[in-house]
């Protein structure tokens, strides 16, 4: 038992409160708490928002943080999944080629359907460009997971290099697509490939808390397969693990969750490693911990980091990718000094 | 009971394992010796029912091993083998309690932490519970490994068949503890727990074993009980060494010089 485990989730719950509060209360129009607490009655009321201040609050504010932490929860469940599955910490949920399918899917409707008007095409709406980057993430993880797949049993480091062989095309196509861009698609491309909250709408908060509530419950199940599958995949197997399945179900799952979150926000890198990590120095391993700890560490960070990103050069916005690449290379290069220190005796990848 | 018949295995066109039969009753203590790449880890794996055999077949008490549902094999049988990594981290208590997986759904009931508890001190690795796993040496390592098959088949259901399977469970053990292993075995068999091990040193065996299965090429070319006689040639034949045979004073066995 870590020492920190019995503070963790109160403080950490806490915290989360607090910078919820903290990231609608500042950004380029300040809101009150008292705004906040007139809003929220109106609203409940049915009524509209008394003043400018409110209004920004409920309709653009509010689903950004939400949709923020709902997105930090999802991207840090997702690298715990991964990092399981793969039995290794320096897996990143983007690295079996999922994120960049899901943004080859976005940046196809970005330049070639913007300028058709087929009906079908406008019926989707808002729906349009989740609904290609998912089907660019399911082509992506499918291909992958073939290819490694038909290499005997999947093995970790088939599956780890065919992800950078998808990744890799999933990219040049996405970098087609913005050479025949023209410039505004072009920039929205950009934009969206370093990940953004600016767009934010409660229609995306419903569907990804959907999302995130069917697939945590799920993941929450697999808690001890996981921790078995850290042993290994022979040793996953004698303690009655069905590791093939487990591996199916724990893609499938983070397929979902990535395509879901890459279609609404873009692409946002390191959170998965990043979180995981932290939350494993505090409380060790066990994924029965690991698992809910990390979504309120993922929400707190990246609702910070999303503050960072409209505060730092306000009224401008940075992309949030951006600050958490920044921050998170580092801590994948010393992640990976730190395999190297510790890898003796056997097992692979 | 456990019938291995007629079993053969390939990785691609290689052969390694051609028409293997043993018969292993309950609570024997089988030895499996052979040269490198004699395919003696194989014949482990699918005693385990890790690896399906392309022809033959694996029975556990009369009934086809691949045909038992996993979480219960899981409680009669479990396997230490040779990977001891775990990137991850996670302490030593943890890991033997992963043995107690198969009984619990959500967290270790009392007994649990009891049958854990009292397989680090039968080991004497209970000062290392809560080391972080990482952080030990091989052989501590390897003997965290052994608590934690220990708890796995510790079924509490008397008369429930069980059986452990060892593959080279000594390789990173000083000779004291290499001793205590496979003393800690001998007495399992006992309670009627079967024992297969994979060993390199034949003198280990010779101390241990009920019987030793000496294998070349995928094939058994030979199988020996405890105290039957043990020519010079089957070990230069097995191992392509010279070797002496020299008869334990005290004991109806032998020790083997090299």
């Amino acid at each position: 038992m870590h020492p920190f485990t019995k503070y963790f989730f109160p403080v950490s719950l806490a915290l989360l409160l607090a910078v919820l509060l903290a990231a609608i209360a500042f950004g380029a129009v300040p809101v009150s708490l008292q705004d906040m607490g007139t809003a929220v009655q109106h609203w409940l009321h049915g009524g509209k928002p008394a003043n400018i201040y409110q209004g920004v609050f409920l309709q653009i504010r509010l689903p950004r943080v939400l949709l923020c932490m709902i997105t930090g929860a999802v991207l840090a469940v997702s690298g715990v999944l991964m990092q399981g599955l793969f039995r290794n910490p320096i897996v990143e949920p983007g690295l079996i080629g999922t994120s960049a399918g899901a943004a080859f899917g976005a940046s196809v409707v970005f330049v070639l359907a913007a300028g058709t008007n087929y009906a079908f095409l406008q019926a989707l709406g808002p729906l349009l460009v989740p609904m290609f980057a998912f089907a660019g993430a399911l082509a992506a993880t499918t291909i992958v997971y073939m290819i490694a797949g038909s290499m005997r049993r999947m093995d970790v480091t088939s599956l780890l290099l065919t992800g950078i062989a998808v990744n890799a095309v999933g990219l040049s196509g996405t970098g087609f697509m913005s050479y025949i861009a023209r410039d505004p698609q072009a920039r929205s491309i950009t934009f969206w490939n370093l990940g953004t909250f600016s767009g934010a709408s409660w229609l995306q908060v419903e569907i990804i808390a959907v999302v995130a509530v069917f697939v945590f419950l799920i993941a929450l199940r697999y808690a001890r397969q996981l921790n078995l599958l850290m042993l290994g995949e022979e040793e996953a197997m004698y303690a009655g693990v069905e590791v093939e399945k487990l591996k199916k179900r724990i893609m499938l799952l983070n397929t979902a969750m990535i395509s879901v979150t890459t279609a609404f926000v873009g692409v946002i890198g390191f959170m998965g490693l990043i979180v995981p990590h932290l939350v494993r120095m505090m409380l060790g391993s066990n994924h029965r911990l690991v698992l809910p700890a990390s979504m309120i560490v993922g929400a707190v960070l990246l609702t910070v980091a999303d503050m960072g990103a409209r505060l730092l050069l306000a009224p401008a916005e940075i992309p949030i990718g951006i600050i958490t690449s920044l921050v998170g290379a580092p801590v994948f290069v010393i992640l990976l000094k730190r395999m190297q220190f510790s890898a003796k005796g056997g097992g692979h990848a | 009971m456990l019938e291995v018949k007629q079993v053969s295995y390939f990785v691609k066109e290689k052969q390694l394992l051609n028409h293997i039969s043993v018969s292993i009753p309950e609570g024997d203590f089988l030895v499996i010796m052979g040269a490198n790449g004699a395919g003696k880890s194989t014949l482990l794996k699918i005693m385990s029912g890790l690896l399906k055999p392309h022809s033959g077949e694996i029975t556990w008490n009369g009934k086809n091993i691949s045909t038992i549902p996993k979480p219960e094999l899981a409680r009669e049988r479990a396997v230490l083998s040779q990977h001891y990594h775990i990137h991850f981290p996670v302490s030593a208590y943890e890991v033997v309690m992963m043995g107690r997986y198969p009984y619990f759904t959500n967290a270790p009931a009392q007994a649990d932490k009891v049958i854990a508890e009292e397989a680090m001190k039968r080991m004497q690795v209970w000062h290392l519970a809560e080391r972080d796993y990482n952080t030990l040496s091989g052989g501590e390592a390897q003997k965290i490994q052994m608590c934690r098959v220990l708890a796995q088949i510790e079924n509490q259901e008397p008369g429930k068949p069980r059986i452990l399977l060892l593959d080279e469970p000594v390789s990173h053990l000083d000779i004291k503890y290499q001793h205590q292993l496979l003393a800690e075995a001998q007495t399992l068999t006992k309670h009627g727990v079967t024992i297969v091990a994979v060993l390199h040193d034949i003198n280990l065996a010779l101390k241990y074993a009920a019987r030793i299965v000496f294998m070349k090429q995928g094939s058994v070319v030979a199988e020996i009980a405890r105290g039957e006689n043990l020519p010079a040639t089957l070990l230069q034949e097995v191992f392509d060494v010279n070797a002496n045979v020299f008869p334990l004073p005290g004991s109806e066995g032998f020790f083997v010089s090299f």
